[in-house]
């Protein structure tokens, strides 16, 4: 058996080339069937930047493996590992779900969408409002209608 | 966050606790759409994981919530008693008869059409109509009334209609959600087997009869039957090692031998419960051991691992709640909880929470596992798509009407007309149909088109009339040969 390990080569939107060990590309599920058919070529992302696709790689690089671990010790570090990577900005943190939605990558989908969901967490909705950029487009009425519906609740 | 597809906001949201989300619904229109929306219910129900909180049906004292996370920080359970619009809960006389999915479903014991479904967590409450048509009011007995008969084609034997209450009666009850049709059932079961299923989406109630079933031999503490994976569990206090149990998808009672085969000796004592998804069992053997069972693959009978054997006399446990890491938690005989420890094996037990109950109390006194949702009572009510229009019109003696205002339903016997329109705004509003200003019981409905249902009249078989629900006109047609002499009638509102 070779000792080299299998390199797939992508392509993000923006024309950047990236190369990744095969296992890491077979845990994206949508380009799964293009990497398990032997392609040679360069995959194209049309839907993925090339900074996001870097900041993709490189969760995926580090989870590898390690997620199934037992070792205490590296589950510690790989979780603090993961808490400074998640230290993005809104947009790009929004732009690495849509990544791996589209890639189908189930942990940092689920990852990345706890992380937004922890953010709305015993916030008021003035709070969530402003973190997310939503504007309040209800009729003074409508939202009092919302709001009525729940009076037993707090910090509505 | 508007950039988001709406797939990928539910998808964050679906992981907020209902608390969150209710206060989340005020963030903007979009917001509140997609938490309000039903779909969105379902995906958070999926998600949503056990969190140890305990519903305990105390009866004359009230229904109870027990914060299950207070176990594990300090072994002092938190009550919280429930109330409903700033009223105390205990004054309503309800009990507890299923819990599933976030749902509660509560009747009021021996008044039988009497059924509420109640989401404590959105503070939701939905009444449920005709749930018990098996018990006639008005002589106290219990049987099914004579107009299922027909549907049912002469299956009924004579004596079942009509056996008097005692007073003392059995009854088992149970509660679910059948994932095919997408909708939640109830079924009363009375010992001389006779019983009915009672569909919430549909309002349709289904007669049972199932008299080959040791009835008197189900567990007297399992009567409410406990829910898992769409099928209701009955437990058995007899030799064989067998379950009853009620797929809601198929409408059918199974009994079987599912029990652990090493499980040799008869139990005395047989707990039954639900942990990570998996069966689960306590049993008190003759000699006193007691041995705690976990069916790891469902309805596979080999599967069953036995968690715990112990030789002390800890008699009656009740599984009720596991967690990821393992520990489980049980109720006892006596008003305690006992926590199962998997990493030493152990079992710490006696811990009290409600100490001026008796015992006697407590042996009467129901646990459930809940898991709070945003599953909203009044959406069970509503119709999605055409399946319940199709469910309903299965029934004999229905058709459909396809007028303007979207898809209507007419019911036979009553001429009901039920308006799709007002089930998807999540009521469900049967009319009367007024037949010249009283109710109809002359006609049957012998086929509908373009907003006109033919009529047959039961008495008089030389006349037809079509009628038109909506205008309220309606035309005499002679049923005789080519020529229709027509009369018309408008009839008042």
């Amino acid at each position: 058996m070779s000792s080299k390990k299998k390199v797939i080569t992508l392509r993000s939107s923006d024309g950047e080339i990236f190369e990744v060990e095969e296992a890491v590309a077979l845990e994206w599920l949508t380009i799964k069937p293009l990497v398990e058919s032997g392609c040679t070529d360069a995959i194209p992302l049309p839907q993925v930047t090339g900074n996001i696709l870097a900041k993709v790689i490189e969760y995926c690089k580090k989870h590898i493996g390690a997620s199934e671990s037992e070792d205490r010790k590296i589950l510690y570090e790989l979780e603090s590992w993961d808490a400074d990577f998640i230290k993005v900005d809104q947009g790009t943190l929004f732009d690495l779900i849509r990544a791996a939605d589209y890639l189908t990558i189930k942990t940092l989908f689920e990852f990345t969408c706890q992380t937004v969901a922890d953010t709305i967490k015993h916030k008021t909705i003035e709070e969530v409002r402003h973190i997310f950029r939503e504007s309040n487009d209800f009729t003074p009425e409508e939202e009092k209608e919302i709001r009525g519906k729940s009076w037993w609740l707090q910090g509505l | 966050m508007e950039d988001l597809p709406e797939e990928l906001l539910s998808s964050i949201l679906s992981r907020l606790s209902v608390i969150d989300l209710l206060r989340s619904k005020a963030t903007c229109s979009r917001w509140n759409s997609l938490i309000s929306s039903p779909s969105f219910a379902r995906k958070h129900a999926e998600r949503e994981k056990s969190s140890w909180d305990i519903i305990m049906d105390l009866f004359h004292r009230g229904i109870y919530m027990v914060v299950g996370r207070d176990f594990l920080l300090n072994g002092q359970p938190y009550l919280n008693k429930f109330s409903w619009n700033g009223k105390s809960y205990d004054s309503c006389g309800y009990s507890v008869l299923g819990v599933c999915n976030g749902l509660v479903c509560l009747h009021l014991p021996y008044v039988w059409s009497k059924v509420l479904v109640w989401n404590p967590a959105t503070r939701e409450i939905s009444k449920v109509r005709h749930v018990f048509p098996l018990i006639d009011e008005v002589s106290l007995s219990v049987g099914l009334p004579l107009c299922y008969q027909d549907h049912l084609g002469g299956e009924v034997p004579h004596g079942c209609y009509g056996e008097p209450l005692t007073g003392f009666d059995f009854f088992i009850f149970g509660f679910g959600y059948d994932h095919q049709s997408d909708d939640y059932k109830i079924l009363t079961m009375h010992e001389s087997g006779v019983g009915c299923l009672c569909s919430l989406r549909s309002s349709l109630v289904k007669p049972i009869l199932q008299k080959d079933l040791p009835w008197k031999a189900i567990n007297l503490r399992n009567r409410y039957a406990l829910y898992l994976k769409g099928m209701l569990h009955w437990s058995l206090l007899n030799s064989d090692n067998s379950l009853v149990y009620f797929a809601l998808k198929d409408e059918a009672f199974v009994r079987t031998q599912l029990l652990p085969e090493g499980l040799t000796a008869s139990p005395t004592w047989l707990g039954l419960g639900v942990v990570e998804d998996c069966l689960c069992i306590c049993v008190q053997l003759i000699d006193h051991s007691c041995e705690v069972w976990i069916m790891k693959e469902y309805g596979v009978r080999s599967s069953w691992t036995r968690l715990l054997k112990s030789n002390d006399s800890s008699f009656g446990l009740t599984p009720l709640v596991g967690r990821p890491d393992g520990q489980v938690l049980f109720s006892e005989n006596t008003p305690c909880f006992a926590v199962y420890n998997p990493r030493e094996c152990t079992m710490t037990r006696g811990m009290t929470y409600v100490k001026e109950l008796s015992s006697i109390e407590w042996f009467f006194c129901v646990p459930w596992e809940y898991k709070e949702s945003m599953i909203s009572p009044r959406e069970l009510f509503s119709v999605k798509d055409t399946s319940c229009a199709k469910q309903l019109s299965g029934v004999p003696d229905q058709s459909r009407i396809k007028g303007t205002s979207g898809v209507k339903i007419i019911l036979h016997p009553e001429l009901r007309i039920i308006d799709c329109d007002s089930l998807l705004n999540g009521q469900l509003s049967a009319r009367r149909c007024l037949w010249m200003g009283e109710s109809n019981e002359r006609h049957s409905v012998v086929g509908s088109c373009n907003g006109l249902v033919l009529l047959k009249d039961y008495h008089k078989h030389e006349f037809l009339w079509l009628w038109n629900p909506t205008t309220r006109e309606v035309r005499k047609i002679r049923n005789v040969g080519g020529v229709k002499k027509v009369e018309e009638k408008r009839l008042e509102g």
